[in-house]
């Protein structure tokens, strides 16, 4: 199965950040940037295949769609199914709220807080 | 037999001689230390009294040359304050007597029937019952004092009618109307004219619920037209023979709009906490995770200068919002959040 590395997040220097350090974790994956919820849907939409294992690092505060607004349309989208698509929060809030919501979701396979660290991307991507 | 040996003296007014001597033996008889002032017209007593400070009981007699009856004893009270007056009358004038006891003169006695010890108990029971009446008299006013001189605000009003019966005067320099004014008002013409329901409501439930004192917060309406915002303490009390509301209401106005003052502050600085978690972790988060990935990086990497750059962008990112948390934060002047 191919694997892809979805990384969604307004902040470009993180999304970069992140692509670099899984570089080094899992060297040759493919990795896809997107700047918000709306633009990581159309990607999706496009070209997902049931055939690719997906990894998704999400924002939550996203213009346009954000984090949870994302998984919400992404469950209603038949064509995709669950058992190849990961995603793992990864914001700036502290809040239990947040955490708690992202507990309740199926799609949602880990809560991680902003900076990443090599153990966290070892452990998503390793 | 000994005498009282009291200090009294004692206006006779009486114009028939002989009456007069037979009372002022009687007098001397039993009183070691008197002085016996005799008076035998009305306008000569009136001078009398004028003039004459210390007299401690008058001996008046209920028909005189100048004036006699009723309006005898009732101008004679006009000029005598508190001394106690004993009426002498004879036997014809008994009905009017009794009539006149009423008028609080202390006691009548026949003349025909005085002896010393008649005129000596009429005179000593006189002086006990003022001197009691005059402590009641005290107590009475200390007791009305704390209602009209209260510094709180106070009224009674009747719960039937609803109106005001009696208001102290914080009260009135509270509210602005006068005594009368209220007294001719009920308690709804110091409520806003859109809170008459809620009122009435809290009328009902007081109705039901356990007359504890403490009433509640309420608005209420000043004569100027300003609302004030008032605790209210009420208890049920006896008043001139039927159960009324004492109020005791104390404005709280400024107290709430401190406590309004220091919500708004609060919720300024959860705001300021919520930015703080929230902004400035993003610019934060990133400069942590740029070192993070400079860590792994040879020192000799082309990438360093872009890590380096991207460090220096966020701090500067980052000492922005502070600088507006900061000004935020000054700009949190409790007078200026007044409302």
């Amino acid at each position: 199965m191919n694997k892809l590395g979805l990384l969604v997040d307004d902040d470009p220097i993180f999304n970069w950040v992140s692509s670099k350090m899984i570089e080094k974790v899992d060297p040759g994956l493919t990795i896809k940037s997107c700047a918000n919820g709306k633009e990581a849907l159309d990607f999706l939409c496009e070209n997902y295949t049931g055939e690719t294992i997906y990894q998704i690092l999400l924002d939550i505060n996203m213009p346009r769609l954000n984090g949870w607004e994302f998984i919400e349309e992404l469950e209603g989208i038949q064509t995709i199914k669950s058992d190849n698509v990961f995603i793992y929060i990864v914001s700036s809030s502290t809040d239990e709220s947040d955490i708690k919501k992202a507990d309740g979701l199926e799609l949602v396979k880990g809560y991680f807080k902003k900076p990443l660290s090599i153990e966290d991307i070892k452990s998503i991507f390793g | 037999m000994t005498k009282d040996d009291q200090p009294l003296s004692i206006l006779v007014i009486e114009d028939n001689p002989g009456d007069f001597m037979l009372i002022d033996d009687f007098l001397l008889e039993k009183f070691s230390a008197i002085k016996v002032i005799h008076e035998e017209t009305f306008e000569s007593a009136i001078a009398e009294l004028k003039s004459f400070e210390n007299i401690d009981i008058i001996l008046l007699d209920l028909i005189l040359p100048d004036m006699k009856g009723e309006q005898l004893v009732e101008k004679v009270q006009e000029h005598s304050g508190n001394i106690p007056i004993i009426i002498l009358t004879g036997y014809s004038d008994i009905g009017l007597a009794r009539k006149i006891l009423s008028k609080g003169v202390s006691d009548f006695l026949i003349k025909d029937e005085i002896n010393p010890e008649i005129i000596y108990k009429a005179i000593i029971y006189a002086l006990e019952r003022k001197n009691y009446i005059t402590k009641l008299n005290t107590s009475k006013k200390i007791y009305r004092d704390l209602f009209d001189f209260s510094p709180q605000p106070m009224w009674i009003f009747d719960p039937s009618t609803l109106h005001f019966l009696n208001v102290n005067k914080a009260a009135i320099n509270k509210y602005g109307y006068t005594l009368e004014e209220f007294k001719n008002m009920t308690i709804k013409d110091i409520r806003p004219k859109n809170h008459m329901e809620f009122l009435e409501k809290s009328l009902e439930e007081r109705k039901t619920r356990d007359p504890d004192t403490y009433a509640g917060v309420f608005f209420h309406a000043l004569k100027s037209g300003e609302t004030i915002c008032v605790e209210i303490y009420s208890n049920d009390i006896e008043y001139e023979g039927r159960t009324v509301r004492l109020v005791l209401a104390s404005d709280i106005t400024e107290k709430q709009e401190y406590v309004s003052t220091i919500e708004t502050q609060n919720k300024k600085l959860r705001d300021i906490a919520w930015t703080q978690s929230h902004v400035v972790r993003a610019p934060l988060s990133r400069l942590l995770g740029v070192i993070n990935l400079l860590d792994l990086e040879p020192n000799d990497s082309e990438e360093v200068p872009f890590l380096l750059e991207q460090i220096k962008v966020s701090g500067k990112e980052l000492d922005k919002i502070i600088q507006d948390i900061v000004a935020e934060t000054r700009s949190m002047d409790i007078k200026t959040l007044k409302r």
